[in-house]
């Protein structure tokens, strides 16, 4: 069974620039790749950097450092929050590899990350989904700092992808596949961000 | 007080009342920063008049860093009310400092925010 949430676009076969790395759960434990999240989301943005760099022949050389840096920045925000997310929720009992890939287009960034996640957080994890794409972002983003400030850690606050959303005109979508017998669900999550 | 790391080290300097951060925070989750929200909320409770957090040398925050971020500002403007001066400096040329500056006026209005 598949279900998608948002404006979910299968890109296959895979065309233009891409990049593709995939997390194995039996290699390391959590811990250590948590390190790697970091490192990974590094690697991702300063590999794509180098295609922006003739986009940017209008501006002067200093604006356009200033530019090639928050585009940086931003790459790897998102990687980075997209890989935090596939570590903290992959089911790591499954021998499934998480993966986090990126495509480069004309107009636009697209980000995938796939993993496998526990059947009883689907159903908590499709509403939180619900309320992205139904409620306004900005309210919800602002409720979710408070909310997470006032109580305790909240480990499923969703304020990386909302801060994805407010803070970078990101736009997301999911897919859950179910894919054996017993069902395992796999998760992947889009995010594109469009460039100027 | 300061706690340093690999990759990160938050600074108090309480004589000219800055808390100084640099470098990357990654961390995992609140636990994980649960050190330096300690830091930076007896830094808080340790000055009179006024407090600034400088960003300006962070490189990189992570959303598990934005919510203890926003934590300890909720924690001096509501929870304590503190009657302090509370500044957070960042760079106004990194994009996500002055994105990350102005959600954290929006949710404390008597924040004071400067962009260099």
């Amino acid at each position: 069974m598949v279900q998608t949430f948002g404006e979910f676009i299968e890109i296959q076969p895979k065309q233009g620039e891409y990049l593709t790395i995939g997390f194995s759960p039996s290699c390391r434990p959590l811990k250590e790749r948590w390190q790697n999240n970091g490192l990974s989301a590094d690697f991702i943005a300063e590999y794509f950097r180098v295609f922006f760099i003739g986009k940017l022949m209008d501006l002067a050389k200093e604006e356009e450092k200033v530019v090639l840096s928050n585009i940086k920045d931003t790459v790897k925000y998102v990687a980075n929050e997209l890989l935090e997310n596939a570590m903290k929720f992959q089911n790591e009992s499954l021998p499934f590899t998480a993966k986090i890939g990126l495509s480069l287009y004309d107009d636009k960034l697209v980000f995938c990350v796939t993993n496998c996640v526990d059947e009883q957080q689907v159903e908590p994890f499709q509403q939180f989904i619900q309320s992205l794409l139904n409620e306004d972002p900005q309210e919800l983003y602002f409720k979710t700092m408070r909310s997470n400030a006032l109580g305790s850690d909240n480990n499923r606050s969703g304020l990386g992808l909302l801060s994805m959303i407010c803070d970078y005109s990101a736009k997301l979508s999911w897919k859950f596949e179910t894919i054996q017998t017993p069902p395992v669900t796999v998760v992947t999550t889009m995010v594109l961000l469009e460039i100027y | 007080m300061e706690i340093r790391a690999e990759k990160y080290s938050v600074v108090y300097d309480p004589d000219n009342a800055v808390v100084h951060c640099n470098g990357a925070l990654l961390l995992n989750g609140a636990k994980e920063y649960e050190p330096i929200l300690q830091l930076l909320n007896a830094a808080a409770n340790g000055q009179k008049d006024n407090l600034t957090i400088n960003l300006c040398d962070l490189k990189f925050l992570n959303s598990s860093g934005i919510n203890m971020v926003t934590r300890f500002i909720i924690n001096v403007f509501d929870v304590e009310a503190l009657d302090i001066a509370l500044t957070i400096k960042g760079q106004k040329k990194v994009a996500w400092q002055e994105k990350l500056l102005k959600n954290l006026q929006r949710l404390a209005p008597n924040l004071n925010t400067m962009l260099d």
